[in-house]
């Protein structure tokens, strides 16, 4: 809030129970002065003033016509629209924001109030301004502005520039297996291309999420009541098409698994969790992969026996761009964005992931989702 | 007008739209490829109703969006079945069948087999 305050303009200034007014102003936060009706005469300039406004006290940047004043928009505003010309015909300004440039040539962003001061006759004394400095305010505001652009711009870049070029070359590969009739030779480079392609566009999806989940907006849903249970059945069947050497014993427990859920968003979390706990879990001991409901939530848990998650690798788990430092983490060949990732998806959803770990019960990643009564849909 | 049952691609990126060329040239099919809504639509006009179309979104000219505007707004060509190929699932239009690219050999002849043996 601006300093709004009430000043006896007949006045000069004087000792007041023995506090000088111009100390009083000098204090405050706000740039405050007196513009005479002249419209160039200022008194009672506050430091803040002379400081934000330039000069020694004479508010040229204020009150000299020939100073550039514009809109934040860029416009010229004329002489007569200035806050210091209007509140000197009796108008009341609040509110101003404007862009001054000082006599140095420097520019600065107030905030101006302006209020027409009046004697004791009623007669027109002055303008009474007060105004706070926003340029730092504006230049934030605009780099912010700045930023989401260049979010965009890399978004679009992520999501449709180079995934274009990517799906030619996958398609184009997988059509050429599909021809047939390659040289054994020519057959295993060409499943390389496909191979390494898929790496790439799993890359690119998961830096395009990373990208989404920072923006105010998150990670895009499209949301529809869908069984729960049958999501997490396929991202199994995902997994151990990937995988068909690992044991997963999937348990779905009576019940309604109905949810508001973006079908393929929730596949990719499972698919993540299950992925995870292939690769850290105990060889010979499977994967359990559980799906229950409440009547109210629909919790799934993925268990494996592997070792306990250390406190230290618990506290970064679900950061971005971080992987642990046991051999199986560090021949991964990901970003380290999968957890980020899932755990924004499911908070988007309305849950989050819990993580419960011991060396004697092994590695639990669960989450749970609002249960709707309705059927699924088709 | 032809009475030649066809595909519809309407995709920018030139390679990409050749790649799709090739995938249902090697499965047989009849198409047409071209780079934007606008083309889409002149084609449709020359060629008549295709039996399937695969469309991009984000193209210059005339975007996916406004392509399927104008088809389902012709009640000649309303329900010529439309499969979206897209890099952004999320900002697809509601009620098409939506494949994130790359779309596979195998899923373009899978759709192309159902829609031309549905006609």
């Amino acid at each position: 809030m601006l300093a709004r305050f009430e000043i006896d303009v007949a006045e000069r200034p004087r000792p007041h129970d023995g506090v000088p007014l111009q100390s009083i102003l000098d204090q405050l936060p706000a740039g405050t002065l007196l513009v005479r009706p002249d419209g160039i005469t200022a008194e009672f300039v506050s430091a803040s003033a002379r400081r934000v406004l330039g000069g020694d006290g004479t508010v040229s940047a204020l009150t000299d016509t020939a100073l550039s004043m514009r809109t934040l928009e860029g416009l010229d505003i004329a002489p007569a629209d200035r806050p210091v010309a209007r509140a000197l015909t009796g108008e009341v300004i609040e509110f101003f924001e404007c862009e001054l440039a000082r006599p140095d040539g420097q520019l600065r962003i107030l905030r101006v109030n302006a209020t027409p001061m009046r004697d004791a006759s009623g007669a027109l004394a002055g303008a009474l301004i007060a105004f706070v400095e926003i340029t730092s305010e504006r230049l934030a505001i605009e780099q912010s502005r700045r930023d989401a652009d260049f979010r965009d711009i890399f978004l679009a870049m992520l999501g449709h520039d180079l995934r274009n070029p990517l799906a030619a070359i996958l398609t184009s590969a997988r059509l050429a297996i599909r021809r047939g009739a390659l040289p054994a030779g020519e057959q295993k480079t060409i499943a390389r291309i496909v191979s390494s392609g898929e790496r790439m566009e799993r890359m690119i999806d998961q830096i395009l999420d990373m990208t989404r989940a920072r923006q105010s907006g998150g990670i895009p849903l499209r949301c529809e009541p869908k069984d729960v249970a049958g999501c997490v059945t396929k991202a199994v069947e995902a997994a151990l098409a990937e995988r068909p050497d690992a044991r997963v014993a999937l348990e779905l427990a009576e019940g309604n698994f109905v949810a508001l859920i973006d079908s393929d968003r929730i596949e990719q979390v499972v698919a993540k969790l299950v992925g995870n706990a292939i690769v850290h879990g105990t060889a010979g001991l499977p994967v359990r992969v559980a799906v229950r409901a409440d009547g109210a939530s629909v919790t799934v848990s993925i268990h494996n026996h592997g070792a306990a998650i250390t406190p230290e690798r618990q506290r970064t788990l679900f950061d971005p761009f971080t992987r642990g430092h046991s051999p199986k983490e560090a021949r991964s060949s990901g970003l380290g964005l999968g957890l980020y990732i899932a755990e924004h998806i499911v908070r988007a959803h309305g849950g989050a992931i819990a993580l419960d770990s011991s060396n004697a019960d092994g590695v639990t990643f669960s989450f749970t989702l609002a249960q709707l009564a309705e059927a699924p849909s088709a | 007008m032809s009475d030649t049952p066809y595909v519809l691609v309407v995709e920018d990126d030139a390679d990409l739209r050749e790649t799709l060329r090739e995938v249902l040239d090697h499965g047989g099919f009849e198409n047409a490829c071209v780079e934007d809504g606008a083309q889409g639509l002149q084609m449709i006009a020359e060629r008549g109703a295709p039996r399937l179309i695969f469309l991009d979104l984000v193209m210059p000219v005339m975007d996916g969006w406004t392509f399927l505007t104008a088809l389902r707004g012709d009640p000649r060509y309303a329900e010529v079945p439309v499969i979206v190929t897209t890099s952004a699932p999320s900002r697809a239009p509601r009620g098409v069948l939506v494949l994130q690219k790359p779309v596979t050999p195998e899923a373009i002849e899978q759709h192309v087999r159902r829609y031309m043996s549905a006609g």
